[in-house]
């Protein structure tokens, strides 16, 4: 589980492992949390709010999130609350399109060093890794081109199958020229 | 709104993802009846559908017929079905009936023109809407459809 610092000040018992009492202001707020001592503020743990059409496998598209105390029903928890989570379909697509270009830009920058080496020393790039990198650029024009022909539920399912077969076979280039 | 279990089902007639018509009612059979099925990324381990795919032989041994319903042209639900290897047929529905199921989004939900609701209907031979589920996790959900035909077929 997850904890968030509060700025709430504790009182912690004899053995300085758990809190007494939490006092905010001057005012007792809450007892019985339970949290190791940082300094003398309290630790919650954090109770993560999904918006209700949070798509399992997309994380990504919960966008940055706040911190909020349930007042309502446990004090002693705090609610990760993500107020900027777009599932609508447009958000879907844009997700779907930078899936293809981050998983293309994160296998390109395995092999980058011998770009770089090729600039600097004159070291040609081998061969098939050249051609294996150049194919993994062309899978991301093809996968934002099969995007743009999916229905919108497809979006959510859209895993970008080129830049993923070019991914595959870049790798396989590279651990045959070790 | 989901329709509540107890009522007869509305009608339910379309294309599946072959072209082939289905109409619900002339099944006289247990129906799994799910709009708006998301597989979830090919490949993902969380994919949204993979028990009702795994469980797929187990409910048609329990004598039921699972589908899926969307808007989506039969193309579309063909390509999905193919690309996510799943067996279970998708019929391709308009709003009206959508609305008749209670799986009609909001005019202001943005999914609202691509997709119905995610919802589930487990309807007897009779055409008795016997389970009704909303915001249901489908991952989940295949395994409580089969307890609840068992459970169906013991108090019957």
């Amino acid at each position: 589980m997850n904890f968030v610092k509060t700025n709430n000040e504790a009182l912690w018992d004899h053995d300085n492992d758990g809190v007494v009492a939490i006092s905010r202001d001057g005012l007792e707020v809450a007892t019985g949390a339970k949290r190791k001592p940082e300094g003398n503020q309290v630790w919650y743990p954090i109770v993560r709010a999904l918006p209700e059409d949070m798509i399992a496998g997309h994380p990504q598209m919960l966008g940055p999130s706040t911190f909020e105390r349930d007042e309502t029903y446990d004090p002693d928890v705090v609610i990760e609350v993500y107020n900027e989570a777009d599932f609508s379909p447009g958000a879907f697509k844009r997700y779907a399109e930078d899936r293809a270009r981050d998983n293309a830009k994160q296998s390109l920058a395995s092999t980058d060093w011998m770009v770089i080496r090729s600039v600097e020393t004159g070291t040609p790039v081998p061969k098939k890794i050249a051609s294996a990198r150049a194919e993994l650029r062309k899978a991301v024009d093809k996968d934002l081109e099969t995007i743009q022909g999916l229905s919108p539920v497809e979006y959510i399912e859209y895993s970008s199958t080129h830049v993923m077969d070019a991914k595959m076979y870049l790798e396989k280039v590279v651990t045959e020229s070790k | 709104m989901n329709l509540e279990a107890g009522k007869q089902a509305p009608e339910l007639d379309g294309q599946d993802e072959q072209g082939n018509d289905v109409w619900i009612p002339a099944l006289e059979r247990w129906t799994y009846l799910w709009f708006n099925p998301v597989f979830g990324r090919y490949g993902c381990k969380e994919c949204q559908a993979s028990l009702l795919h795994e469980l797929y032989p187990e409910l048609r041994m329990a004598g039921c017929l699972p589908f899926g319903a969307t808007f989506d042209p039969p193309e579309v639900n063909a390509r999905r079905n193919e690309i996510h290897v799943w067996r279970i047929p998708i019929i391709q529905i308009d709003r009206e009936t959508a609305a008749a199921w209670g799986v009609l989004r909001a005019d202001d939900d943005p999914w609202s023109p691509h997709a119905p609701a995610s919802a589930a209907y487990l309807i007897d031979p009779t055409g008795v809407i016997m389970e009704s589920y909303s915001n249901v996790d489908h991952r989940r959900n295949a395994r409580v459809v089969l307890e609840h035909l068992e459970g169906a077929r013991v108090t019957s």
